[in-house]
């Protein structure tokens, strides 16, 4: 290793000796010098004050000492207030003595009959001149000095206890301050701490109190700021999620352009006769002198690099009170992306021995790379609004369902997804719906449906309009014949309709009120009387025909849904929480470790069983339930799998598939064979009852990229995968029996040959504070049997600018050692 | 013999020469479509026996640098067989053993003398300890030791040329191959040079010395190999040259002759030449004359003078003439133009 490190200890000696590098840290000072004079003031209330001040409370934060004391007095020796208990302790013997004869006659009424006869008294008494009465005088001292004791307990280090507090929620600020170590807090925080506890434990008397927090620069103020934070929890969490994204942008983007023109001539300058041939003469390997030159220049980056964000990270610590470990893994992050096009740089430099020609292609590299991501992620939303977001086998096709809700069948003759569904959305709502795909459809309801009836051959759904938008709107029913899928408007769904599903044949409805039963003879008598008063088949308004339904014509909103029990409302949180057996009609509902089932009887759907499921977990984990055949299978929010015997009620067994990835949807087969997982990473596991040791990972084409499953039959898988290709799947063959796979549009093409691969392969700049954002809000706990996998924030793989930028700086790395090994020179 | 040791070759480094080379060819090639090929070195052979001075002399193009970088390792070689201290040429068995001084050496800027010798010996795998030990010692042996601590950029090219010999004994080769060491060098320098590289010598460490100075070469080395074009043309001790140079057919013009300055009867002079192939160089004065007169060795010269005592020719001046290094490597490069 010797020769090695020499090459690398020439570096630092070069970057040392570099007036360069000289340079660069002095721009940097500058930087920091100017940004050193900023920084905040946090005011922080911590002390109590009550003084009696007439009708005018003045700068009073207590309103009535009197409803405190009588609190202290009357629970102080109750088992679940020990924070009470606690102040009470803390309390003067001799203030201790007092407080109950303040309590003796409604101390708060007589306060306040008082204060207000008082406060007569005071006005009055500018005419008349008596002051108040002696009693009133001598409480009003005691008050003052309770007040003061408890401002002495809120000085007190010593105040907060663990075993008091436990299982009693406290402040986010005092769990911020928590977090950081009550030993390391000032005096002024630690008083700040006292007070939020104060506040917790006698809470409304004792409010929280204000923070504001001060601007400067210098000695000048900056008032817009402080207008705009008020709490230095605000600002820290403001200023830490926007400086990675900032430092990735201009950092990791300025800076890296400045880092690769001062160090793009190290490479080349090895090639100078006479210094070359005397190194390649020594005993040493050539690749690893190059990679020894290599990590010399990232050495001499990392010395910039390191003071830059140590500074800026000292500063926000110091001078804004936010220590921002994002900033400090910016270092080896910013490290490696400089690595990364150093590699370019390094390798242009093997190649033409040239500075300048190593910058200009470097940096067109560099343009690039940052092109192709910007057009990548421009396509790929453009991608997700056309993808299949549901597949809906009809009797002798398939209908795919897009995220524009338009509902498309194959068209052989060119092999096409040609739309059929009508009427499509309006453009306004496609435009919305396009735009709430790209950014989150989080306030976009839920489509329901849609559900075939292949008794009736109709399908059931809903459809996105403008005025669902709006909160606690009812959703309205779609109703179309599925072989001319013209969708009619046939009333409203139950309110807080979660899923559509089919009970021997029946159409029920599943909301957060109960279980709804679709009136068939109703519904279609109505789509009857609406072909007759029409004498056209029945259109909904928006359409092209622009036909008023008898729904609308009727003036108010019916439905076709009966509710079929239960006779007590069950939490279905949501549809994942509910499950129907298509075959035997019955519910199987999750709620907090409970698995109830449900059988319809002349009355309704009744509970008739119910199974604790052994949890080694908070019951509050989330679960997807689905019943089929006889087995029911729960897949909770940590990525256990658990299958029960709905007949016997007992659990069969307990998976745990190797995948970090919460579940989006579980479908079951009719006969309850199969099961079907669908992870929200688009992968697909399947599970075979009748060989089910083990869950495996489903060999079938797209995975990894896979929308959406659902049964055609027993056996029968359909998978929609790579955004518009449907597959249908022989589960027990394992053979792939028909697939439809449209070429797609120059878009498409250019998205998956073009722009996929080559993104897929380069660098990605300006996507790495991804990264850093995850490792600064992870603490580590991303795993385990109490993390719900749902709750994690739903983003692209963070890892995988880091992943690609270091493979592709691998192999450049690799042809350059390659070159240089094998190269006369 | 133990053929283990010969396995492990051991007696192979003892008792191989320090430099063999067999049949060795090297063509460059260029262009990946339409390959131009240029064969910089052809079926060349010769051997440096440990421990002697071995000058390689050739004109440029000749391929000593190409032959230079193969046996270091620098270029890889297209045919032949080459080795270095019994180990295959380029190899960095071989290498470890080598000190080499490449021409026009350039050593980074930032360095001066003492970080220079700490890096390239731990280039060379000698620790900061031994490198410590050593450096002094060695810049004084270079003359550099009141400039330790200068920045190399201050150097002129002959110290460059100096700390660059320091780094090449830094590490104790065996074989120290020196390309043009004392090019910028003033005559004082190039002195020590020579004095330096015989102490080497006279310590059993091989030198191979590449030189266009061909007077320097002559001083120093005791066998010599030149190259022209690629090809070997002569292979053997500089003393030899001059008959290697006989030789050659036709060129012996002036070989084996001693010009001489007569005074006498120009009758008398003419008399004294009969029987001996000679020519009349000038005449400086009346009856004084110059002439260069074919003597195959000092008994014929003594005949010589004989005859001119005898015709009563007074000698002004004798001088015989010997080949030097320099007319011979121009004849052999001369011939083998002529050749091709």
């Amino acid at each position: 290793m010797r020769p090695y490190l020499a090459i690398i200890k020439d570096s630092f000696r070069a970057a040392l000796a570099s007036r360069v590098l000289f340079v660069l840290l002095f721009v940097i000072t500058l930087l920091l010098v100017a940004i050193a004079p900023f920084h905040v003031r946090e005011t922080a209330e911590w002390q109590l004050n009550w003084e009696w001040r007439g009708p005018n409370q003045g700068r009073n934060n207590v309103n009535d000492p009197g409803k405190i004391i009588d609190r202290l007095v009357n629970r102080q020796d109750q088992a679940d207030e020990k924070p009470i208990a606690r102040i009470w302790n803390l309390l003067p013997k001799k203030i201790q003595s007092t407080l109950p004869d303040l309590v003796q006659g409604d101390a708060g009424d007589e306060v306040d009959e008082e204060g207000e006869e008082q406060a007569d008294e005071e006005v009055d008494e500018q005419d008349r001149g008596p002051g108040p009465s002696a009693k009133t005088r001598r409480r009003n001292r005691q008050y003052g000095e309770f007040i003061d004791a408890l401002n002495e307990i809120i000085e007190d280090p010593s105040f907060y206890r663990e075993e008091d507090w436990a299982n009693r929620p406290l402040p986010t600020e005092a769990e911020d301050l928590m977090e950081r170590g009550l030993a390391s807090l000032s005096p002024d925080r630690q008083r700040r701490f006292n007070r939020l506890l104060l506040s917790t434990a006698l809470s409304p008397e004792v409010t929280q109190g204000e923070t504001a927090l001060d601007f400067y620069y210098g000695f000048w103020r900056v008032d817009i700021l402080s207008q705009v934070y008020r709490s230095h929890q605000a600002f820290s969490q403001t200023l830490t999620s926007v400086i990675p994204f900032y430092f990735d942008k201009f950092v990791m983007s300025i800076g890296l352009l400045i880092a690769i023109v001062v160090t793009a001539n190290m490479i080349p300058d090895m090639f100078e006769p006479g210094s070359l041939n005397l190194l390649l003469s020594k005993p040493i390997f050539r690749w690893a002198l190059y990679l020894s030159k290599f990590i010399g220049g990232c050495a001499f980056i990392a010395l910039c690099a390191g003071y830059l964000f140590f500074g800026v990270w000292l500063w926000m610590g110091l001078a804004l009170d936010v220590w921002d470990r994002g900033i400090l893994l910016s270092i080896p992050l910013y490290i490696l992306v400089f690595a990364i096009y150093f590699s370019v740089s390094a390798i242009v430099g093997l190649l033409y021995r040239s500075p300048t020609v190593s910058v200009i292609l470097t940096l067109l590299f560099w343009a690039f790379c940052f092109g192709i991501g910007f057009l990548f992620n421009l396509a790929d939303a453009r991608q997700k609004s056309v993808a299949i977001s549901d597949v809906v086998p009809l009797a002798d096709e398939v209908m795919t369902v897009g995220v524009l809700q338009t509902g498309s069948v194959w068209n052989a003759s060119d092999a096409t997804w040609q739309a059929k569904l009508e009427p499509a959305l309006k453009p306004e709502e496609q435009v919305g719906l396009s735009i709430g795909t790209m950014f989150g459809t989080e306030g976009f309801p839920k489509p329901v449906g849609p559900l075939l009836n292949p008794a009736t051959n109709q399908l059931l759904g809903t459809r996105l309009s403008m005025e669902e938008l709006r909160p606690g709107r009812a959703r309205k029913m779609y109703v179309a014949d599925a072989t001319k899928m013209k969708f009619v408007e046939a009333g409203k769904y139950p309110p807080g309709v979660t899923r559509l599903s089919l009970a021997e044949g029946r159409v029920l409805a599943i909301s957060g009120e109960g279980f709804y039963e679709l009136d068939q003879a109703a519904l279609d008598s109505f789509l009857q009387d609406q072909s007759a008063q029409q004498g056209s088949e029945p259109s909904l308004p928006g359409a092209e025909d622009e036909q008023p339904t008898a729904v609308k014509t009727a003036g108010k909103p019916q439905s076709f849904f009966n509710r079929v029990g239960p006779q007590v409302a069950v939490d279905v949180r949501s549809k994942g929480y509910v499950s129907v057996n298509q075959k035997n009609g019955q519910i199987a509902v999750y709620d907090r470790g409970t698995v109830t089932l449900f059988k319809r009887n002349e009355q309704g759907y009744q509970r008739y069983a119910s199974l604790d499921i052994n949890l080694d977990f908070s019951d509050r984990m989330s679960c997807t339930i689905e019943y089929q055949g006889d087995t029911i299978m729960l897949v909770f929010g940590n990525g256990l799998v658990v299958t029960v015997d709905a007949d016997r009620l007992v659990e069969l067994n307990e998976y745990s598939p190797e995948t970090k990835s919460p579940v989006n949807s579980v479908q079951g087969s009719p006969d309850g064979r199969w099961f079907a997982m669908l992870y929200r990473n688009r992968e697909l596991w399947i599970l075979d009852r009748q060989n089910d040791a083990q869950m495996n990972k489903a060999k079938v084409p797209g995975q990894g990229t896979i929308s959406s499953v659902a049964f055609g039959g027993d056996d029968q898988l359909w998978i929609a995968d790579r955004t518009d290709r449907v597959t249908r799947v022989n589960l027990s063959s394992g053979s792939n029996e028909e697939q439809l796979s449209p070429a797609g549009d120059w878009l498409s093409k250019t998205y998956r040959y073009v722009l996929a691969p080559f993104y897929r392969v380069c660098p990605k700049p300006g996507e790495f504070y991804k990264l850093v954002t995850h490792l600064s809000a992870t603490d580590g706990s991303t795993q385990g049997e109490d993390v719900d996998l749902r709750d994690m924030v739903e983003q692209a793989d963070p890892w995988g600018p880091l992943k690609s930028g270091i493979g592709f700086m691998a192999i450049m790395l690799f042809f350059a050692c390659l070159i240089f090994q094998c190269k006369d020179y | 013999m133990d053929s283990t040791l010969f396995d492990h070759g051991i007696l192979r480094m003892i008792e191989s020469p320090a430099i063999q080379v067999e049949s060795l060819s090297k063509t460059y090639s260029e262009g990946l479509i339409f390959r131009k090929r240029f064969k910089a070195l052809s079926e060349v052979s010769f051997e440096v026996k440990r421990g002697e001075i071995y000058g390689l002399l050739g004109p440029n193009g000749a391929g000593k640098t190409t032959f230079l970088k193969i046996m270091l390792g620098i270029i890889s070689k297209t045919g032949g067989r080459a080795s270095m201290m019994g180990y295959p040429a380029g190899s960095r068995a071989g290498r470890r053993m080598v000190g080499y001084l490449p021409e026009h050496l350039r050593i980074p800027p930032h360095m001066n003398a003492y970080t220079a010798l700490e890096c390239y010996g731990n280039l060379s795998n000698v620790s900061n300890r031994v490198v410590r030990q050593k450096r002094d010692e060695l810049l004084e042996l270079v003359g550099l030791a009141d400039r330790a601590k200068d920045r190399c950029r201050q150097y002129s090219k002959g110290m460059l040329q100096r700390l660059g010999l320091a780094q090449t004994l830094l590490h104790e080769p065996q074989l120290v191959v020196l390309d043009e060491p004392t090019d910028g060098l003033d005559p004082g320098a190039r002195a020590e040079m020579r004095d330096i590289i015989h102490k080497l010598a006279d310590k059993g460490v091989t030198i191979f010395l590449n030189s266009h100075l061909l007077h320097e070469v002559e001083m120093i080395c005791k066998r010599v190999a030149i190259l022209d074009r690629g090809h070997l043309r002569y292979s053997g001790a500089v003393d030899e040259i001059g008959s290697f140079v006989e030789g050659l057919a036709g060129q012996a013009d002036s070989a084996a002759s001693v010009d001489i300055t007569v005074l006498g009867d120009p009758n008398a002079v003419n008399q004294s030449f009969q029987g001996r192939a000679f020519e009349i160089l000038s005449q400086p004065g009346e009856n004084e004359f110059s002439v260069r007169v074919q003597s195959a060795d000092q008994a014929a010269t003594d005949q010589l003078m004989d005859a001119l005592r005898k015709n009563d020719v007074s000698v002004v001046e004798l001088v015989r003439n010997q080949v030097s290094l320099e007319d011979a490597f121009l004849e052999i490069v001369k011939d083998s133009k002529a050749k091709t």
